[in-house]
């Protein structure tokens, strides 16, 4: 966990440098303050995505550090290293219900319509994924299972109403009263209601910021059960690097390597 | 790619690269049952660190065997869900714990150190007076002197600053439970704070992180502590303007918070 530009940097060129060594046809996004990102990307650093969390009050969103001008002028600077080939969106934001309450900035309003306002900031950027981080806030905003999976939902709709391209990292905290079973319902709801995205991390834990969210399995699993393809690019890339077979299911179960991640080790 | 293809290495081998959930294999697209029971099991050691009784007493005896003449004081929190649900209740003190402190306030003392269970009274029972015994004969070296040590039920970090307050310390060091990660649910936290009052936010103090067996050890936190509690008091600031240079190791583990504005909660 540092901010420091310097590590930020590397990581980035890191990541550059594997997909366009192997051609994965992706993007990469390193989640730091928008700020440290624009001084990163005046560098010349090769950032496809530009992230920022954002709120749904202009209170909430100072104490995250930013306002709409600071947003704009990173929209603009992604905008201006021309790195998109079949879009320009290049904004990555997180939200989720509950921040601006966090930040003793919601004017007694309601913590899902603070949320919804947060949509309506994302959406005056052309964001490529807009992320509701929706268990990560912890019980004192959604107390157990039961408010996560209806949150998650309420999130969904709304991102939906407003046009987002908007995907939920269904996930919780080890001192909220849920379990990975309330994330498996969620998950498999959201799926059914034609959720963006969700996210993988392994195992489901993300050992980093000590909570869980959804694993590689879990979506695997989630495309199984809906029939749910990959972008016909990345399915033809999983192929040619002996990940999947022909007709896109998962290639046989050798427990070895493939040899690109073997080159990538040594 | 045509090279010639790498020696075969096993997805496991990836376990050498990090802590995370990697390489656990697959039943179908599915966990295997073996990761999903490891799983379970740490998910419930977790939880129990989060819910385990404080045993205050305990600590109080501790710290009086290491010489320091500790009280027992409390937070408005009566139970430990009415803990997790109102963290402002676990920033206040009940009334007959301020009066306690209000009688032991004699005059201005240098530095008050709190020990508070937090969301791990796991953490704090293991690591707690271990650290103490470290961080006695860092202090002494410095010529610090501990001025008051408080014990405090149901405590949030910024219920150090009203305990800090009240006893008129220039410098608090609050000890407190960190939120239990699924691979370390027994990592305490210390945070500083020069100037204790009511209503300071966290952008105003600096955190030592991770204290635990396998995290950050007793005598490199120790280290560390003392040295922001001497560049403190010094410089009359904790926080953000106070940076890490007690050149104790990698500074990435020694934050401020306001570097993570949206991903604490303690």
């Amino acid at each position: 966990m540092s901010d420091d530009p310097a590590v930020i940097g590397g990581l980035l060129r890191l990541l550059d440098e594997i997909i366009m060594r192997l051609q994965i046809p992706t993007q990469s996004c390193v989640l730091a303050h928008v700020t440290t990102t624009l001084g990163l990307i005046e560098q010349g650093m090769p950032v496809d995505l530009v992230f920022q969390s954002i709120a749904g009050t202009q209170a909430a969103n100072r104490s995250f550090g930013i306002d709409l001008a600071t947003l704009r002028q990173a929209h603009q600077a992604g905008l201006s290293l021309r790195r998109g080939s079949v879009g320009n969106n290049v904004m990555y934001f997180e939200t989720g219900q509950g921040s601006a309450l966090s930040a003793n900035a919601h004017h007694g309003v309601d913590q899902q319509t603070c949320e919804a306002r947060a949509y309506a900031v994302a959406r005056a950027f052309d964001p490529l994924l807009v992320n509701s981080v929706v268990g990560f806030i912890g019980p004192e905003y959604l107390y157990d299972g039961k408010q996560i999976i209806r949150a998650g939902l309420e999130d969904h709709f709304c991102g939906k109403l407003l046009g987002l391209p908007l995907g939920v990292d269904v996930c919780y905290t080890n001192h909220a009263e849920a379990d990975q079973d309330d994330m498996d319902n969620l998950l498999t709801l959201l799926a059914a209601a034609g959720v963006t995205f969700i996210m993988g991390v392994p195992g489901a834990d993300d050992v980093m910021l000590n909570y869980q969210s959804t694993s590689f399995h879990d979506a695997l699993y989630v495309r199984d059960l809906f029939g749910l393809k990959r972008a016909p690019e990345f399915d033809d890339w999983l192929f040619r690097a002996g990940l999947a077979d022909a007709d896109f299911r998962l290639a046989g179960n050798t427990g070895l390597l493939p040899d690109f991640a073997v080159r990538l080790l040594v | 790619m045509k090279t010639p293809a790498p020696p075969s290495r096993s997805t496991i081998d990836l376990r050498d690269l990090t802590p995370a959930r990697v390489g656990l294999g697959r039943t179908g697209a599915s966990m295997p049952t073996k990761a999903l029971l490891e799983f379970t099991l740490d998910h419930a050691r977790a939880r129990d660190a989060v819910h385990a009784a404080f045993d205050a007493p305990a600590i109080v005896s501790g710290l009086n065997d290491l010489g320091l003449e500790a009280c027992n004081v409390s937070s408005r929190a009566r139970n430990r869900n009415d803990y997790l649900r109102r963290p402002d209740l676990g920033r206040t003190l009940d009334s007959d714990s301020q009066r306690l402190l209000a009688s032991r306030a004699g005059s201005a003392c240098q530095l008050a150190i709190v020990v508070g269970d937090g969301l791990s009274p796991t953490a704090v029972h293991a690591h707690a007076i271990e650290l103490f015994r470290s961080l006695i004969s860092r202090l002494a070296i410095e010529r610090i002197d501990i001025g008051h040590a408080v014990v405090a039920s149901g405590a949030r970090v910024a219920l150090g600053d009203e305990i800090g307050s009240i006893l008129g310390a220039r410098m608090i060091v609050m000890l407190i439970g960190e939120r239990p990660g699924l691979s370390a649910p027994d990592s305490l936290g210390a945070y500083l704070t020069f100037g204790p009052r009511v209503g300071l936010t966290d952008a105003e103090r600096n955190c030592v992180s991770n204290i635990r067996g396998s995290g950050l050890g007793y005598d490199d936190a120790a280290f560390r502590i003392a040295w922001l509690v001497r560049e403190g008091l010094a410089r009359k600031v904790t926080g953000v303007s106070l940076k890490d240079e007690s050149g104790g190791g990698t500074p990435q583990r020694v934050i401020t918070n306001s570097s993570q504005p949206d991903k604490t909660e303690n």
